[in-house]
């Protein structure tokens, strides 16, 4: 992906509160240099809509990437939240936080369910699987974990479904 | 357990690299004169339990509990985001395409949402996980459509379809392994196990979905399965040809073991127990090393992972009869345990470190510490492995002989017949030791007689294990014949079993 094809298009419709986010964040990641980059950016695409030939590559595709980042934090919706915290079940389960993994996707799950978010649930009912395999070999837990598989099949047969119905309107 | 203590074992669990992006990120949120939750942060990090009282007196909230309670879920949910946003594992910078992709898509930057969004794709693909895969090609695909940037710009549904369907074959070797490792845990070695319904659908199991782009999770939860059934089955050479299997995977696809890290650790784990199995005991310390700088070369931070290496480690000192060298680990174990989180409320690794500790105060002759541990698992119930409870009980009534509590022995007699009874396990074995036992209770150990009685205990107990083999294995977890044999010939049991493994320990 070469950013100076993106660069200007993308920086120069930021609404101002996207662009004071931008620049706190850099500030606080102590990325002077990119501040100072995006800075000097904003002010040439005011006069002109190309960038000066100066700015090197690397630069630009750094910047580019941090602004991404940054937009990706900004913007907050439902499936980036269950993205989210995904990420973050990931890590309490390195850490061996299980209970609090385990928390983490009960709350992701209802997110998913209540927005339709199907791969996002299948995701999670692996992780739900995975921590189940920690418990007790109980009874219990094998009809526990039964209960889960029935919902990935599920889930699947739903993918399918939408798939299907998605294939008939494009013809 | 309370939110409180979340945020505690949290901060708890966080390394000095993590604290420093924290405090870094923390700047990005400075509101008014003061950032309130890094102060919480650090006066938690002081505490060694948790007091919420002392932080409400420090942080001066004595007459605003509400707004104590809205900073810990603040900071609690801020060090997440700070940690999510260091982690640089590759789903994570896969959600992080697609969610740049979608926001792009919305602001109507169709070229640079669908450039990001066909990286998400084919790191998607690269890593073979399915959900990802599915959700950032149909995203590719609407992106082409709407930006109008032509029909070759996505894979197409029929492509989408295809990695549904490999997604639902892959949950099928996924749900059998599932289901035979829970079999697994509950007993080691499962009598008649070939009638069981997981453990047959395994056994007769053929791989399915033959392309290799779409099968490395299908290939790995196979294996995994059949390696645990023919463990179960005690056909060791096939189970080790199912890791040699696994390891020609691992290197076909080393950039998996990023994402797949507690297979990879479950592959090189049971190679070690397999070879332990073999009795190859130097093979076996050689592999657990081997996975031990694993772990740090890949900076695995599981202790869980750690501990049970540590277990194996001490079960091969212990079936080599090295009980002195194990004895002097047994520091570095308990502090390998402490390392977990909450100790107390993972039964697996409790029942485990208190039967490996009764067994090495038993090898040495600390009949009285052994016993110690012994009662933890009896007494707490600790039923995570059965194979392990039933042992553990009969070795209390063995405890009590070299204790020489008669009085006591014929309590313990009643009581553990009707646990094993309970537990249908080592039901032959058990009438054999309870009857030799019962004798000894009554004659008041005469020593004239007890040669013979020993010598016919373990004409008993080995013709017992000829007709139950299953009840031999296990016995693997306490070697009842070399204790019997030492007792005939007045040898230490270490000495016995030294001996018999053959192993000098270098």
């Amino acid at each position: 992906m070469k950013a100076r094809n993106y660069i200007a298009e993308l920086i120069k419709p930021l609404n101002p509160s996207e662009k004071g986010y931008l620049k706190k964040l850099f500030n606080a990641k102590q990325n002077h240099s990119m501040l100072k980059l995006f800075q000097s950016l904003e002010e040439e695409l005011k006069l002109s809509s190309t960038l000066h030939v100066r700015h090197t590559d690397e630069d630009l595709n750094n910047l580019l990437q941090l602004i991404l980042e940054g937009l990706e934090s900004y913007h907050a919706g439902p499936a980036s939240e269950a993205r989210s915290l995904l990420n973050q079940i990931e890590i309490l389960t390195e850490k061996n936080l299980y209970h609090q993994a385990e928390k983490l996707i009960q709350k992701a799950k209802a997110l998913c369910i209540k927005n339709e978010l199907n791969e996002q649930l299948s995701e999670l009912i692996e992780w739900e699987v995975s921590l189940q395999g920690n418990k007790a070999p109980t009874e219990e837990n094998e009809k526990k974990f039964e209960s889960l598989f029935e919902e990935t099949f599920e889930i699947i047969t739903k993918q399918k479904k939408e798939l299907k119905s998605k294939g008939d309107l494009h013809e | 357990m309370k939110p409180s203590e979340n945020l505690f074992d949290l901060i708890k669990s966080i390394t000095p690299q993590e604290r420093q992006a924290i405090f870094t990120l923390s700047k990005l949120h400075v509101k008014g004169e003061e950032n309130k939750y890094l102060l919480l942060f650090q006066e938690i990090e002081k505490q060694k339990e948790f007091d919420e009282k002392v932080l409400i007196k420090i942080l001066g909230y004595e007459n605003d509990l509400n707004k104590f309670a809205f900073l810990k879920n603040y900071t609690y949910h801020f060090i997440l985001k700070c940690l999510e946003e260091r982690s640089n594992a590759p789903y994570k910078r896969i959600r992080s395409k697609i969610s740049q992709a979608t926001i792009l898509r919305n602001k109507k930057f169709y070229r640079l949402a669908h450039e990001l969004i066909k990286e998400a794709v084919r790191t998607a693909e690269k890593y073979q996980a399915f959900d990802l895969w599915i959700e950032a090609s149909r995203i590719c695909c609407d992106i082409a459509m709407e930006g109008d940037l032509g029909s070759q710009s996505c894979e197409g549904l029929f492509t989408i379809l295809q990695i549904i369907e490999g997604k639902e074959s892959y949950f099928v070797y996924r749900r059998l392994f599932t289901m035979v490792r829970l079999k697994h845990h509950q007993t080691t070695f499962i009598k008649n196990i070939h009638l069981m319904k997981e453990f047959k659908a395994v056994y007769d199991e053929e791989l399915m979905l033959a392309n290799p782009a779409m099968n490395f999770n299908h290939k790995l939860y196979f294996y995994l399965s059949k390696g645990i059934v023919y463990y179960a089955k005690k056909e060791f050479d096939m189970a080790y040809i199912m890791v040699k299997e696994l390891d020609k995977h691992w290197k076909k696809y080393p950039w998996m073991v990023e994402t797949k890290f507690g297979a990879f650790y479950n592959t090189y784990y049971n190679k070690a127990l397999i070879e332990l199995n073999f009795k190859q005991f130097s093979q076996a310390i050689h592999s657990i090393e081997d996975l031990q700088k694993n772990l740090s070369d890949y900076k695995r931070e599981n202790p869980f992972q750690r501990f049970m290496l540590f277990n194996l480690m001490i079960d091969i000192y212990r079936k080599c009869g090295y009980f002195e060298e194990a004895l002097n680990k047994t520091e570095e174990y308990r502090i390998a345990r402490e390392t977990l989180h909450k100790p107390e409320e993972n039964i697996n690794s409790k029942q485990l470190y208190h039967f490996y500790l009764a067994n090495i105060y038993f090898g040495v002759g600390d009949f009285k510490s052994a016993n110690k541990h012994i009662n933890e698992i009896i007494n707490n119930a600790m039923d995570y492995n059965k194979d392990i409870s039933c042992v553990a009980h009969l070795m209390s009534l063995i405890i009590h002989y070299e204790l020489g509590k008669t009085d006591l022995l014929i309590y313990r007699i009643k009581s553990v017949y009707r646990t094993l009874k309970k537990k249908e396990c080592l039901l032959h074995i058990i009438d054999v030791v309870l009857d030799f036992l019962k004798d000894i209770a009554k004659t008041k150990f005469d020593p004239g007689h007890m040669r013979d009685k020993l010598i016919k205990l373990k004409e008993d107990i080995e013709q017992e294990f000829t007709r139950e083999p299953m009840e031999k294995e296990v016995m693997e977890y306490f070697d009842i014949l070399s204790w019997i044999t030492s007792k005939i010939e007045k040898k230490p049991f270490s000495q016995v079993i030294k001996a018999k493994s053959g192993y000098a320990l270098g």
